[in-house]
């Protein structure tokens, strides 16, 4: 069926609980509302209270309470109303969720789904908006996943769900409603741990994930030069392979993300393509990257976020080089 | 200005609970003996020989430490050894324990062998959390049914209510039981975890261990109220308090709260109890913050002096039979020690290990270049 972001993660989460009684949903507001985004809109009416399980409002309480949901044997999906509340829960996700496995020498284990919104271009501030999967990735032991695209949102949310291991689902909440693609109505996953080759090109790598992804595309379908997107789907432990496989045919990399620079994504990835295909570039690693302050001003929302234009111009100064 | 006088029907009041008391510091049996759980003879002479074993254990370890054997700092569990066999004996084999530090008493309860133990502190082979963790962060003793803590406290709480929510759903017959310090009462964790219960109405036991100190700071720069059962109150379950370091009153008190978590009744435990020890082995009272003469005052209370009082007094145990059991305590936990130093060390690869259910290529990578 045609379906856009959001509906398709409510087809995933659907699917997920018929297929599996362990399957539960957790979350401020997940129940008879649906979501403030309407992404669990309708489950509460089809599965009861018990499994659709609206929570007094306290992140550290949600993501603490999956977690021992999970350590008895559950599969909770536990939404975090937006990313920027993550930080209220960071103790219960970053020391305790991400380190079970570890710290009981695979006696326990944990695996969870923590979804939430994350990303700027709604004009929503500074509390609305934040990109925090730098700070994820850097914690050994959860998967992080970003989806771009309903049909990857959909197959990657069904991974997760499956997943033995805790998995932080980053929704780009600007592309909730973006245009609907068809989107199997049966059963598929897109598995964990691997890129995606977005779009084939021969001059230019450009990395990217999640909310970017519509931007990349265009950049590269309005450049000059020849453009591969590679989409990540997996932020950690990230498909590097794919990266460099593509940076070894073109040459030029480009990374994107609406995350502040310093110490982002992109930093990693161009990192790991120094230390592994160096000799392959011809140019300079290019980033395009939110600026580094605390987040997307509401007045200069569509200034933070990196525009088509401003990918175009890095395509053109990786493309100086030859 | 116009002052309104607001009466009683304007404000909350809450009556502090007593705090249950059975048997005296010499041993003699107050009338609270009649109420409630009436445990027999046999169960506190089992008991005992724990308590007694766990007192040994802490001790070894202490001395063990000291000569470089254990390998990271130790948080001694003298003055705990009543509140955790009054706690744990009251559950069935198949109830959880979601745990904080000081538990050596629950841990023989439960029946996890004294090389494990060992092990555990030798950081050696036989530890289940595999050489990972402080002394006492209980990480991976799933086989015995302890949930898993680490140090930054508060946690065990929130997750012990989302436990039982699970168990409940699973339609499992099982309780939780989770333990908190007096500092913990501050933490994020306490009061989230109580309001999820409560709110929810789960089968969860939380006990706090009112051991008067968290590292340095007094009870009194944790909170200003002074009977910690009373926080119950703001979330709307039932707060009892009781002397940690009378076994017939924990017994008691810990007998009522379980019977209530089965029902979905979940109840605040608040266990009156002084840490006789540093707060670790990096930590000297003495010299910092407390003085000795406190430690010596509540030294009347303490737990195992006090139940040795009371078998003497009724005839439960003879003196003998009560130097026996510290000769055969000493002999046990000396030759496990001996037994778990000559285990294996943990080999290299086992760093990552257990960071994912596989480990990726970065991984496999990075530990190449170790």
């Amino acid at each position: 069926m045609m379906a856009n972001m959001a509906k398709a993660l409510n087809m995933a989460l659907r699917e997920e609980m018929e297929r599996d009684p362990r399957v539960v949903i957790l979350g401020e507001d997940v129940g008879k509302k649906g979501g403030v985004f309407l992404i669990t809109e309708g489950l509460y009416e089809k599965f009861g209270p018990e499994r659709v399980i609206d929570t007094p409002l306290n992140e550290g309480g949600i993501i603490g309470f999956a977690l021992g949901m999970a350590l008895a044997g559950l599969k909770p999906v536990a939404e975090i109303q937006f990313a920027d509340f993550f930080w209220l829960g960071a103790d219960e996700l970053i020391n305790h969720v991400a380190k079970i496995r570890y710290r009981s020498g695979g006696n326990f284990k944990a695996p969870l789904v923590v979804r939430m919104p994350y990303g700027a271009g709604v004009k929503s501030g500074l509390y609305h908006s934040q990109s925090p999967e730098a700070y994820l990735v850097h914690t050994p032991g959860l998967v992080v996943v970003a989806p771009s695209t309903p049909y990857n949102a959909k197959g990657l949310l069904k991974a997760a769900i499956r997943s033995d291991d805790p998995v932080v689902f980053l929704e780009p909440k600007a592309l909730y409603r973006a245009p609907r693609e068809e989107v199997p109505e049966e059963d598929y996953v897109v598995p964990l741990g691997k890129a995606r080759i977005a779009r084939g090109g021969d001059d230019v790598t450009l990395v990217t994930y999640g909310a970017m992804l519509p931007r990349c595309l265009e950049a590269a379908e309005k450049a000059k030069a020849s453009v591969e997107v590679v989409d990540l789907q997996t932020l950690n432990p990230m498909d590097y392979e794919t990266v460099i496989k593509s940076v070894s045919k073109t040459g030029r990399l480009v990374v994107v993300h609406d995350a502040p620079k310093t110490g982002g994504l992109g930093a990693e990835v161009a990192a790991i393509v120094a230390e592994k295909a160096l000799h392959a570039l011809t140019a300079p690693v290019v980033r395009v990257a939110g600026p580094d302050v605390p987040q997307a001003p509401v007045a200069h929302d569509d200034v933070y976020v990196p525009t088509v234009e401003r990918i175009l111009r890095a395509i053109d100064k990786v493309m100086a080089y030859s | 200005m116009l002052e309104i006088d607001l009466n009683q029907n304007y404000k909350i009041s809450v009556k502090e609970p007593q705090v249950l008391r059975v048997i005296e510091p010499d041993g003699t049996l107050r009338e609270e003996a009649e109420l409630g759980y009436k445990p027999s003879e046999g169960e506190l002479v089992k008991l005992y020989r724990y308590m007694v074993t766990a007192r040994v254990l802490d001790r070894h370890a202490l001395l063990l430490h000291r000569m470089g054997k254990v390998r990271s700092t130790y948080g001694p569990h003298e003055g705990h050894e009543a509140a955790d066999a009054g706690t744990v004996h009251v559950l069935k084999p198949e109830d959880w324990i979601a745990p904080y530090y000081r538990m050596l008493t629950a841990l023989m309860i439960r029946g996890v062998p004294l090389q494990t133990i060992w092990a555990k502190f030798f950081a050696k082979q036989g530890d289940p959390d595999k050489g990972r963790n402080l002394t006492v962060e209980w990480g991976g003793f799933a086989k015995w049914r302890i949930l898993s803590v680490g140090a930054p406290i508060g946690h065990q709480y929130i997750y012990a209510a989302g436990f039982a929510y699970a168990l409940r759903y699973m339609k499992r017959d099982e309780i939780v039981a989770a333990y908190i310090g007096d500092g913990g009462t501050s933490t994020n964790g306490f009061h989230t975890g109580l309001n999820f219960a409560g709110v929810f109405k789960l089968p969860v036991v939380f006990y706090v261990y009112n051991n008067q100190y968290a590292i340095s700071v007094p009870v009194r720069r944790q909170t200003a109220v002074t009977r910690l059962a009373v926080k119950a109150a703001a979330y709307g379950i039932e707060g009892i308090a009781a002397d940690g370091m009378d076994l017939l009153a924990v017994l008691k008190a810990a007998h009522y709260a379980v019977s209530k978590a089965r029902r979905g009744e979940p109840v605040l435990v608040e266990l009156v109890t002084y840490r006789f020890g540093p707060h670790t082995t990096a930590d000297d009272p003495a010299t910092r913050y407390r003085d000795p003469a406190e430690a010596e005052e509540w030294r009347r209370y303490d737990p195992i002096a006090r139940l040795e009082a009371y078998f003497k007094k009724y005839g439960i145990l003879t003196e003998r039979e009560i130097k026996l059991t510290w000769e055969e305590a000493e002999a046990e936990v000396k030759a496990a020690a001996k037994e778990a130093e000559s285990y294996p060390e943990i080999p290299k690869e086992w760093i990552v290990e257990d960071v994912y259910s596989y480990i990726p290529p970065h991984l496999r990578e990075e530990l190449e270049e170790l």
